[in-house]
């Protein structure tokens, strides 16, 4: 049976939002194709993972505490991270994960989050924790030429800038940004979106 | 004076809604605090104010001090219903105080949600803060747990009366560092049982030492992120206990504080820890130990808390589950009974349940057992029965129907027992269609 192998970062972390679930989702329907997945959690302490073994790598939202102590852990790999992506390793990214990749993260009291800055875009949070982009939304993507709804939930306070390349047009929802037209980032092999618990039709 | 009329009009409206045979939920208080955000500060309390505060366990724990108090004699005023934001808690009082303001009770006990406790605190007294749990839950209304924990240790920074926490939850624990000047500090605890696991077996939070931000370490968990904790940095963790549970036996229902032997009508850990806080409540005002232990023996909450009942003869247990832990917990006891069972799921995603459903991806639905079929209801039926089946559980055996009514006549066609679990707003309706 073919394998597919999923690196899994920081499932004790990174798992708020149900996210565990896209892992859980993933095994399931790879199975139904003849497919194993074969998944390797990675968190803090752990051996150094290497990203070019792996097909997928995944890692979800966390907490804003949470997520400053694993950037300075994350950190220490993006070298490895890059090569990785340059050798078509796919990436999908949630939510705060999605942030990390970024230059930097701007919490909601103004301190700054160094990201992996492997991509160009930012994110800031409002300087008010009740404005949080959240609610159901749903969004068109196109993925291998055919264009699909996708339906998820988000809940970010961070907004996200400097986007070329986003995962999908935003049709009802926040996205990116509140009022924002365009929501993630889909590069190639990379998806990052703030779409939690998404199913598309 | 201007209180005094928004007291006699309350009392008014009250009289009419009773005349028409309507409750009014915490209709009244809305009214109350709307005309007057401060009247909080108007009410003559002469009498021990005791409220609990958790994600869950608060209904349940609310109505087991209330039921112990009122064995031992005392007047009791009490949100036993469960209306817990400042409305609610301002209803109750509207129906029961004088038109000047006085409140008659030997104690008033109050479970409060947690993000209020600061709003009504500011303004009304209080005695003994129970604190039972922290975990997430409607993270579209209350952004993170974070956020209501910082929320509740900022008021809790000037508070000088008593405070009894859960020391195996490092969630709530380190509000008792709060303000180092509080000498009333009490902690619970309950000893390893049966079922703790050395690796965390649900979702929870908690795994960061907020003082040091190192990794917490476990000897074991109990249940989700409940367990024996310690910082290996700062030794955050180390408390020292008031009242201790032992020798749990969920088979026979017992436990042990102090050499007592409690039976209760109960077989859950989250239980056994809800109702060491009650002991630990009323022994701080010194309620005799047997009047206790014979409340305890009898107490029971027939609204859907472990509610065990017969429907058309079938063993039937009802659970409310409004969060991962709870669903998690309500599995635990599901799975800790042998005999074949069927289950239904009732999900809704209304204003009061939270829009978003991503929480039952983190509700544990592996190697489920003996469980013959399982049936799905409510508004996201088909979120549920996706998220069960993506568990690995055979989709054949899983039925889904919108319709509540649908859900329930299926569901009796066998004599199986049955486990029922129904989110916030599912619960009455579910209820209600099993004619309880």
């Amino acid at each position: 049976m073919k394998e597919l192998k999923i690196l899994y970062l920081y499932p004790d972390i990174l798992e708020l939002y149900g996210d565990y679930g896209n892992i859980q989702v993933l095994k399931y329907r790879l199975e139904k194709r003849g497919f194993k997945a074969i998944i390797t959690p990675y968190t803090i302490g752990d051996k150094t993972p290497n990203f070019k073994d792996f097909d997928i790598v995944f890692a979800g939202g966390g907490a804003d505490q949470e997520q400053s102590i694993l950037a300075k852990d994350l950190i220490k790999y993006k070298d490895n991270i890059k090569e990785a992506i340059e050798n078509k390793v796919f990436f999908l990214l949630i939510c705060g994960a999605y942030q990390l990749f970024g230059r930097y993260y701007k919490d909601v009291d103004g301190n700054i989050i160094d990201g992996l800055d492997i991509f160009p875009y930012y994110t800031e949070a409002i300087n008010d924790r009740k404005k949080r982009c959240i609610g159901n939304i749903i969004i068109d993507v196109t993925l291998n030429g055919n264009k699909t709804k996708v339906i998820g939930f988000e809940n970010h306070g961070g907004q996200t800038f400097d986007i070329d390349t986003p995962f999908g047009e935003v049709l009802f929802g926040n996205g990116n940004k509140f009022g924002d037209k365009n929501e993630g980032f889909f590069l190639e092999n990379v998806i990052a979106t703030y779409l939690h618990r998404t199913s598309s039709f | 004076m201007r209180n005094f009329f928004i007291i006699l009009i309350m009392k008014i409206l009250h009289l009419i809604l009773k005349i028409c045979g309507k409750n009014g939920g915490n209709f009244l208080g809305k009214i109350a605090y709307k005309w007057n955000p401060n009247i909080f500060k108007y009410f003559k309390v002469n009498s021990p104010v005791i409220a609990v505060t958790a994600t869950n366990g608060k209904t349940m724990t609310n109505n087991a001090i209330g039921y112990v108090l009122k064995t031992a004699g005392k007047k009791v005023l009490s949100n036993q219903e469960g209306n817990n934001m400042e409305t609610g808690i301002l209803s109750t009082i509207l129906k029961h105080c004088t038109l000047t303001g006085k409140i008659k009770a030997d104690f008033l006990v109050f479970e409060v949600d947690e993000g209020y406790i600061p709003v009504i605190f500011k303004d009304f007294p209080l005695n003994t803060l129970v604190v039972l749990d922290f975990f997430r839950d409607q993270l579209d209304r209350n952004g993170e747990v974070e956020t209501l924990i910082l929320k509740i240790n900022e008021f809790l920074k000037t508070y000088k009366n008593n405070l009894i926490l859960n020391a195996d939850d490092p969630n709530v624990a380190r509000l008792g560092k709060a303000n180092p000047d509080n000498k009333n500090v009490y902690y619970f605890s309950v000893e390893k049982y049966k079922y703790a696991s050395i690796e965390q077996k649900e979702a929870g939070e908690g795994k960061f030492c907020p003082f040091c931000k190192t990794k917490l370490e476990y000897d074991y968990y109990q249940y989700s992120h409940i367990g024996k904790f310690k910082c290996p940095n700062c030794g955050y963790g180390n408390n020292e206990i008031y009242k201790l549970a032992t020798d749990v036996n969920l088979n026979n229902r017992t436990f042990k504080i102090d050499d007592i032997t409690y039976k209760i009508r109960f077989n859950s850990i989250y239980n056994i820890y809800n109702l060491t806080a009650v002991i630990a409540c009323c022994n701080l005002y010194n309620i005799d130990t047997k009047i206790i232990k014979e409340a305890l023996s009898k107490f029971v909450l027939n609204n859907g808390r472990l509610e065990e009942v017969k429907i058309n003869d079938v063993p039937t247990i009802i659970n409310l589950a409004k969060n991962p832990t709870g669903s998690n917990v309500s599995l635990r006891i599901l799975n800790e009974d042998d005999e074949e069972k069927e289950l239904l799921f009732v999900l809704n995603d209304n204003l009061a349940d939270g829009l978003d459903v991503s929480w039952i991806w983190d509700i544990n639905f592996d190697n489920l057992n003996n469980v013959t079929r399982i049936i799905t209801s409510g508004t996201r039926a088909y979120d549920i029965a996706i998220r069960i089946k993506t568990s690995g559980f055979d989709s054949n055996k899983i039925e889904p129907y919108l319709n509540l009514s649908e859900a329930v006549e299926n569901l009796y066609k066998t004599n199986t027992k049955k486990y029922i679990i129904a989110n916030y707003t599912a619960l009455q309706p579910t209820r209600k269609e099993l004619k309880l």
